[in-house]
């Protein structure tokens, strides 16, 4: 179990500039009565958030953009869109998600 | 609401969503980390203070390629920095807790469990801290867990893309995001919101790096949602 020393306090440094802002604004916004607009604008930030991470997840999975039918995670996504919409279970989507990927998978090996 | 420890539960409940999206990329750090020379306890070390999936990639790619550490710290700063939004937004929801209990919240605070939480939090909906505590412990839990694992199993271990277990993210994302979007009052503006947050996010990401598309795909999309509210229904 041994650490490089250097490799700590680059790790360190990176995990401080992580933690500000995490906590900063939930520290201090959270004393602050926001305008109801704000508050509004606020209140997209997770539909916002979610659609660009869906999308860059399914639209590029290795990191850059693959729109061919290659792309599996983009094959899966109209159909864990759909079982999303139809059951409206987290779990059930995931499994739904994981068990679909899987055997697209197999059926490109095979 | 039950108990503290009830509330508890229901947050590391909750988070089962996450803890298998984080098993299959943080197997996958693990692995990555130990085959660019980094050691067991080294891994454990940045998955406990850093926590954050794509950075600790970025870190490990740098720190691996022998970049100075001012370089790798601002460029970990700018893959973070989107942080700011998830944090702002919670907040109204935790303006009952003490500023020790935010603090140890927002030290703990993902793309996961921000999305994971807000499900729970429509409206002006308080959060309660150790319902934020369940979410969050369980899902660094076993992100410490398998990043660990993957570093100690190293290049033995059997790809775990064949099990499509690296679909769980994916499939999370969509099902939070239909479940967001049927919990709010004005479809029109939250679906035109997900759609800019798409095309923004997407296209974003092919001219910046990808923490940086999402926050200007949050910034259009959230504005146009307040812009097309009341506008699109009466």
């Amino acid at each position: 179990m041994t650490v490089r020393a250097w490799v700590v306090w680059v790790i360190l440094g990176c995990a401080l500039v992580t933690v500000i802002p995490r906590v900063v604004p939930l520290v201090f916004l959270s004393r602050v009565k926001m305008p109801r607009v704000i508050e509004r604008w606020l209140g997209y930030v997770p539909v916002a958030v979610l659609a660009a991470l869906f999308a860059q997840s399914v639209a590029m999975p290795a990191g850059r953009l693959d729109l061919t039918p290659g792309n599996h995670a983009l094959l899966a996504a109209a159909p864990v869109l759909l079982v999303a919409l139809l059951t409206r279970s987290l779990i059930g989507t995931v499994v739904s998600g994981v068990a679909l990927m899987a055997v697209l998978r197999l059926l490109a090996a095979w | 609401m039950g108990g503290v420890s009830a509330r508890y539960r229901d947050g590391a409940r909750d988070a089962f969503p996450v803890v298998l999206g984080y098993t299959a990329i943080g197997l996958a750090f693990g692995v990555v980390a130990q085959t660019a020379g980094f050691t067991v306890a080294e891994v454990a070390v940045m998955s406990l203070v850093l926590y954050a999936g794509s950075a600790q990639f970025v870190a490990v790619g740098l720190i691996a390629a022998g970049a100075p550490a001012s370089a790798i710290v601002l460029t970990i700063f700018l893959v973070n920095v989107r942080h700011l939004l998830y944090s702002t937004a919670l907040s109204p929801h935790v303006r009952r807790l003490a500023p020790w209990q935010n603090a140890l919240i927002g030290a703990e605070l993902t793309d996961e469990t921000f999305a994971v939480a807000t499900l729970r939090l429509n409206g002006g909906a308080l959060a309660s801290a150790p319902w934020l505590f369940g979410i969050n412990n369980t899902s660094h839990a076993a992100w410490l867990a398998c990043t660990t694992l993957g570093a100690l199993l190293g290049s033995s271990i059997a790809d775990t893309r064949v099990l499509g277990l690296d679909y769980a993210l994916p499939a999370m994302f969509a099902a939070l995001l239909v479940l967001q979007a049927a919990g709010r009052p004005e479809k029109g503006a939250v679906l035109a919101a997900a759609g800019a947050g798409a095309v923004v996010g997407l296209g974003g990401a092919l001219v910046m790096p990808a923490g940086w598309a999402v926050i200007a795909a949050t910034l259009a999309a959230a504005t146009l949602g307040v812009a097309l509210e009341g506008r699109v229904e009466g």
